[in-house]
């Protein structure tokens, strides 16, 4: 992974296939294994905002 | 005369004086046979009560195995010659060369069993892994993943297999919450 740009509001990063493969993997078994009610709790996000990065992941 | 044939003679005489006196008298002769008979049927209840005690005792249960087994092995026909050549001949397998077990087999004798039996009712490891060898010989669908990870789903029990030759598990096996969902999210 490499940080090409980075401000306050956005981050650049260039990955390879498996680095993006594994972020969709530890988003996928985020939404799989925590639940609902800790959730947000835990990742600082809730599960629809999740699960619209790995949607952007698999676009 | 030594003393064991005077108590003998004396008690020749007893009997034989009661006996003559049954013979004189009907009615001593009816009380001897009455005495005789109650204490007949007792000795009989006595032997019965103390038979039925040592059937129920432990002793008596494992002296009878032990018996049963005696006698077992007493009409047991000679073990075949040629049996014991073979076992004797055949050099036990070598541990190293063990049959080599389906990926069934290894996954379910790993921690995927503990964890994810319950999914789906599982009693033994055995039944998970013929489900998982099922799965993979007939998949839904199937994903190949990174790392030479292979994923199976199988659309009748909802549930997902992962192959994972690099782990010591081999893979794993269970039913996501999120179902095709998290099938179709793996990479």
């Amino acid at each position: 992974m490499q940080i090409v740009s980075r401000n306050t509001e956005n981050i650049v990063l260039q990955l390879s296939s498996e680095e993006a493969a594994l972020l969709v993997n530890a988003l996928n078994e985020s939404l799989e294994s925590i639940e609902d009610w800790e959730f947000d709790i835990r990742m600082g996000a809730s599960k629809e905002q999740v699960e619209r990065l790995l949607a952007a992941f698999n676009a | 005369m030594s003393r064991r044939s005077i108590i003998w003679t004396v008690l020749a005489l007893t009997l034989l004086g009661g006996a003559g006196y049954a013979y004189l008298s009907p009615p001593f002769a009816a009380d001897c046979k009455a005495s005789v008979q109650t204490t007949a049927a007792r000795a009989g209840r006595l032997a019965n009560d103390a038979t039925a005690s040592l059937k129920k005792s432990k002793f008596f249960t494992t002296c009878s195995a032990a018996l049963r087994k005696y006698d077992a092995q007493q009409k047991a026909p000679p073990e075949p010659v040629r049996a014991v050549r073979a076992s004797v001949e055949t050099p036990s397998p070598d541990p190293s060369q063990k049959q080599p077990h389906s990926a069934g087999q290894r996954i379910a004798n790993g921690h995927a069993f503990a964890k994810h039996h319950s999914e789906f009712g599982f009693r033994t490891e055995a039944e998970m892994a013929s489900h998982i060898d099922r799965v993979i010989a007939n998949p839904s669908y199937v994903r190949k993943l990174i790392r030479g990870r292979t994923a199976y789903w199988d659309d009748a029990t909802r549930s997902v297999v992962i192959t994972d030759p690099g782990s010591a598990d081999f893979g794993t096996a269970f039913k996501p919450n999120r179902g095709r969902t998290y099938f179709d999210n793996l990479r």
